[in-house]
């Protein structure tokens, strides 16, 4: 997997650096969830810019002490943001995607067990009840994609 | 009725492709990730698997496909009826949900005679009677202990040491049983005790009341004497004595014995765990300390979680070779975290799920009145900290309790599906949320150092 990022911007002590990313490619809400990972080592401050997202990442401590006697410069912690950065994106997607199915299956595992007064609309192939307002049982299994 | 199965072409690939089921993921190292479901199942697979399944790029030919329906991440026409089972399993793991609070623990006195350098509780000299529960208290606690929706209760006598307030423990009692019978509820009833004033009379009153009893046991004599000071310096022979007794007189399975890590224990895992075995337990709980009371107080006890780990694991292993040789020894923390990963099956531990055990599993009636979420609500209150007082059984309603304030604060931390952090986390299913532990060690409610103690392991 290849992942393009914009160009990076290092201060002189390689303490912080700007990360430019493309906001067709990566969603707010994907950097900020990328970013809390590393709350406890990094600050981050996120900007918007065009089309651009510019993440300043920058150290914490950025000098030896008792508690920390090694600091990793700001690049080292690159390749983990970038991983990080993608994670968060397919999460964001998997979530996206499977939004309705999910909330189907919390359903019917209550309606089961006799919380709901009433069956939770849809099937599996179609989450949101579109296709199919008319069937009674609490889930249709259908053979067919609904693609 | 003759069943037969499908046709084979029944189980050949879908041309319709495949769609994705929620599911999370992390990275392990530099090739593997762990993907897992809503409901815990888990597969380990090539990095890059979660990208692929993403991006559609995954064929039904190769070898992960089948592992990546029958483990509920993906399905096709020819698995979709299998959902069905998803949902099973979902149910069943957030059946602890059910009933609502079930535990219902009672402080009857902050009484002590030991001086336990770990305790949580703010411990009272024994003559101090006014630390003692009075009787509207303990009406008004079993009154709303009862009005839970659980069929099933479970009522804990603790303290302090119990014991030393045995009247009052007797009229909760002679209130409490009636009141369950008239509802229909079943009634558990566990007193914890260090056993130091354990007479044959009481003995006598628990069997006839089917009371069990709950102890510390901390290790061998040097180290449990050294964690639980009494006058006489002989806590190990009072417990040891008062456990001998109960078992002779309420059966082996009624009493149970938990132990508390504390510097000196870290030193000495297979010493504590032989103790157990002599004790002929079958179970043993190595728990690291909680940060409460007197165990912050007191600087000898306090340890970082990596040194409790190392404790840990050693213990572990000690207890593998045990079991090897014929000895059945269950460590509990491993059960727990293994029927979490293993298996739907909900735990019972309040401390380790989500939503979290504070007040919706667990409630906890203070001397004075003073309902708190939690035990460890109580020590923080007890420190001055009264975040987690949600009411007093004298002037609150139950649903005063549980719309108070402080009970609405909690909740909006008790579901790690919502927090920060842990609504992404892999990990999810085998963990919890614990506003009272994260407030107590990081000032604020909804912080994972859980996540972070656990995803330190390696997997």
């Amino acid at each position: 997997m290849s992942v393009q990022f914009g160009p990076v911007e290092f201060d002189d002590q390689h303490t912080s650096a700007i990360i430019s990313i493309d906001k067709k490619i990566y969603s707010k809400s994907a950097v900020l969830r990328a970013c809390y990972w590393f709350g406890k080592d990094l600050y981050c401050h996120l900007k918007e810019r065009g089309d651009l997202l510019e993440v300043t990442v920058g150290l914490r401590v950025s000098s030896p002490t008792l508690d920390q006697p090694k600091v990793r410069k700001i690049d080292e912690w690159l390749p983990e943001i970038y991983d990080a950065l993608l994670d968060s994106q397919l999460r964001i997607e998997i979530q996206a995607e499977t939004a309705g199915v999910r909330e189907l299956i919390v359903a019917k595992a209550f309606a089961e067990s006799g919380v709901l007064e009433d069956p939770p609309p849809g099937t599996f192939d179609d989450p949101v009840a579109r296709s199919d307002s008319k069937s009674s049982d609490l889930v249709r299994i259908s053979t067919r994609s609904s693609e | 009725m003759a069943r037969s199965f499908l046709p084979i072409t029944d189980f050949a690939p879908s041309k319709a492709g495949y769609r994705l089921l929620p599911f999370r993921f992390h990275r392990l190292d530099k090739e593997t990730e762990i993907l897992v479901n809503e409901c815990g199942e888990f597969l380990l697979a090539p990095l890059g698997t979660a990208e692929r399944a993403v991006r559609r790029k995954l064929t039904s030919a190769e070898d992960i496909y089948p592992s990546l329906k029958a483990k509920h991440f993906i399905y096709d026409d020819y698995s979709s009826s299998l959902l069905d089972v998803l949902a099973s399993k979902y149910r069943t793991k957030f059946d602890f949900i059910h009933g609502s609070t079930k535990l219902h623990i009672l402080v009857v006195t902050l009484r002590c005679d030991h001086s336990c350098h770990y305790c949580q509780v703010s411990r009272q000299t024994v003559n101090k009677g006014e630390f003692d529960m009075p009787q509207d208290v303990a009406a008004a606690a079993v009154n709303m202990m009862l009005q839970s929706p659980s069929p099933h209760l479970t009522l804990e006598l603790q303290s302090g040491e119990p014991l030393l307030a045995f009247d009052t423990i007797k009229y909760i009692i002679s209130i409490a049983k009636p009141g369950a019978a008239r509802l229909g509820k079943e009634l558990d009833i566990v007193i914890t005790s260090n056993l130091a004033f354990l007479t044959d009379d009481i003995l006598d009153y628990c069997k006839s009341e089917r009371i069990k009893l709950s102890t510390s046991l901390d290790g061998p004599e040097f180290i449990h004497n050294a964690n639980r000071p009494r006058p006489g310096g002989d806590s190990y022979r009072v417990a040891i004595d008062g456990i001998k007794r109960a078992r002779r007189v309420l059966g082996a399975d009624q009493v149970a014995a938990l132990m508390t890590t504390t510097q000196l224990s870290l030193q000495h895992p297979n010493e504590i765990i032989d103790e157990y075995v002599r004790q002929s337990f079958h179970t043993i709980f190595l728990r690291p300390i909680s940060p409460y009371g007197f165990a912050i107080k007191s600087h000898r006890t306090g340890y970082q979680m990596d040194a409790f780990l190392d404790f840990y694991l050693a213990g572990l292993d000690h207890i593998f070779e045990i079991n090897k040789k014929g000895y059945n020894l269950v460590e509990i923390y491993t059960k727990i975290l293994l029927q979490k990963i293993l298996t739907p099956e909900g735990t019972g531990y309040v401390d380790l799920q989500s939503p979290s055990g504070a007040g919706l599993n667990v409630l906890v009636y203070n001397y004075d009145g003073d309902v708190y979420a939690t035990d460890e609500s109580r020590m923080l209150a007890e420190m001055g900290d009264h975040t987690f007082r949600l009411g007093n059984v004298l002037t609150h309603s139950r649903a005063k309790i549980f719309t108070s304030p402080a009970f609405v604060n909690l909740l909006q931390a008790a579901c790690n599906q919502s927090l920060p952090g842990c609504s992404d986390c892999a990990f999810q299913p085998y963990c919890g949320a614990d506003p009272v532990y994260h407030h107590a060690t990081q000032t604020a409610t909804s912080r994972m150092q859980h996540v972070h103690d656990y995803t330190s392991i390696d997997v």
